[in-house]
């Protein structure tokens, strides 16, 4: 999973110097979750683990679309519990782990494109992979889904000066039901750098 | 040099998150679980004594037969014998008078499959029907305590009307204190036993 956070970051390095010279920008954003519904249910800690890289191709002032990758981590720890499923119970304390991965085509509106503090929507389409285990003693249950996912999302856009803007952002991000696991949401606030290419 | 210094900040963010990934099982009690199971048809208000071995057999896989050394094989014996008195049994020696016999087996387990009619060394008159156990596979080694309760009245193959397993990550010495506790739970949460 390190390696996983480490690979998204280092293709957003690469990217910057890879892309022509066109109106854009990458973003690195630090990730907090809170999960609802189902994944709220399985795990009700907030995820204070998480990561998501952002690249924007500015089509107007106002528009860009691009590309959105993230990792975020839901964890918990229960307290000894016995579960049952009539005729068996089993006696344990669970450890419980969610990592999802959103990967979104993107389209962002601007509607002040020439301001210092530049709000902004987002939506994102695309898919969400979900690796969800229940540890319990030496075992585990590993659930995985591929989700057809979407995104809305609101943020503020702050022009640091130097190259390098703060983003701040709030989401939420739905991966629909499918037959191996019900619908996966959660809520997510982030902050990080934007980093403009022209 | 600025380039470089906010590039080494996201290094280091990388790195940072990425260490922080959650942290799980910290200590070998953590590691207990206790399973347990029983017939649905079987109706437990029917019996009320059973009998028991005075040792629990070690499966080792070898044809030698082998127990759990004392005083830690008294210790479970007795735990047992003392969960089950308090559900409202009454143990007796001869197998063929009670309703129910209760067999205690341990094993200690890394990789393999055990397939095994142990209770053949107590019993010759249960030999040859065999016998299924969970099978564990993992890369380090686990101890696993299993006691079944089986009915042989009027039955072909022995009709196992209970079993409760409890198993752990071995720590290197024997933890009473684990091992007690797992057998109390394997029977609070078996409260269908009760006469």
């Amino acid at each position: 999973m390190k390696k996983t956070i480490f690979f998204i970051l280092v293709i957003g390095l690469a990217i910057p110097g890879l892309v022509k010279a066109q109106s854009g920008y990458t973003s690195f954003q630090y990730v907090m979750g809170f999960g609802v519904g189902d994944l709220g249910e399985f795990i009700s800690k907030a995820s204070f683990r998480g990561a998501t890289f952002d690249y924007q191709k500015e089509f107007s002032p106002k528009a860009s679309m691009g590309l959105e990758l993230g990792w975020s981590t839901f964890y918990e720890k229960m307290e000894y519990g016995t579960y049952v499923v009539e005729p068996y119970s089993l006696s344990g304390i669970q450890y419980r782990y969610s990592n999802m991965f959103p990967m979104l085509a993107t389209a962002e509106y601007y509607p002040v494109s020439d301001a210092a503090l530049k709000p902004y929507i987002n939506l994102g389409i695309g898919t969400m992979y979900t690796i969800r285990n229940t540890d319990m003693g030496t075992w585990t249950l590993e659930e995985k889904a591929w989700q057809f996912a979407l995104k809305p999302e609101i943020g503020l856009i702050y022009d640091l000066g130097g190259g390098a803007d703060l983003k701040l952002e709030a989401k939420y991000y739905t991966g629909i039901k499918t037959s191996k696991l019900e619908t996966q949401s959660f809520f997510a606030i982030s902050t990080g750098l934007v980093f403009f290419i022209y | 040099m600025r380039r470089i210094t906010i590039y080494g900040m996201l290094l280091a963010l990388a790195l940072s998150v990425g260490s922080c990934y959650p942290g799980g099982i910290e200590y070998y009690e953590d590691t207990d679980i206790v399973f347990t199971s029983y017939e649905p048809d079987y109706d437990f208000t029917t019996a009320n004594t059973y009998s028991m071995p005075d040792s629990v057999v070690k499966i080792t896989g070898d044809d030698e037969q082998e127990f759990v050394d004392e005083p830690y094989n008294t210790q479970i014996i007795n735990r047992i014998a003392s969960n089950m008195e308090t559900l409202g049994w009454t143990r007796v020696d001869d197998p063929e008078e009670a309703d129910l016999t209760l067999f205690p087996a341990s094993w200690t387990n890394t990789t393999i499959y055990y397939w095994y009619d142990y209770w053949c060394w107590y019993y010759p008159y249960y030999c040859g029907w065999g016998w299924y156990y969970p099978g564990y596979v993992s890369s380090f080694t686990t101890g696993t305590l299993v006691m079944t309760l089986v009915e042989d009245e009027n039955a072909i193959e022995p009709y196992r009307v209970w079993t409760g397993a409890l198993n752990g990550l071995l720590s290197g010495s024997y933890n009473a204190n684990r091992v007690t506790k797992a057998i109390d739970q394997a029977f609070e949460q078996s409260p269908y036993l009760a006469n």
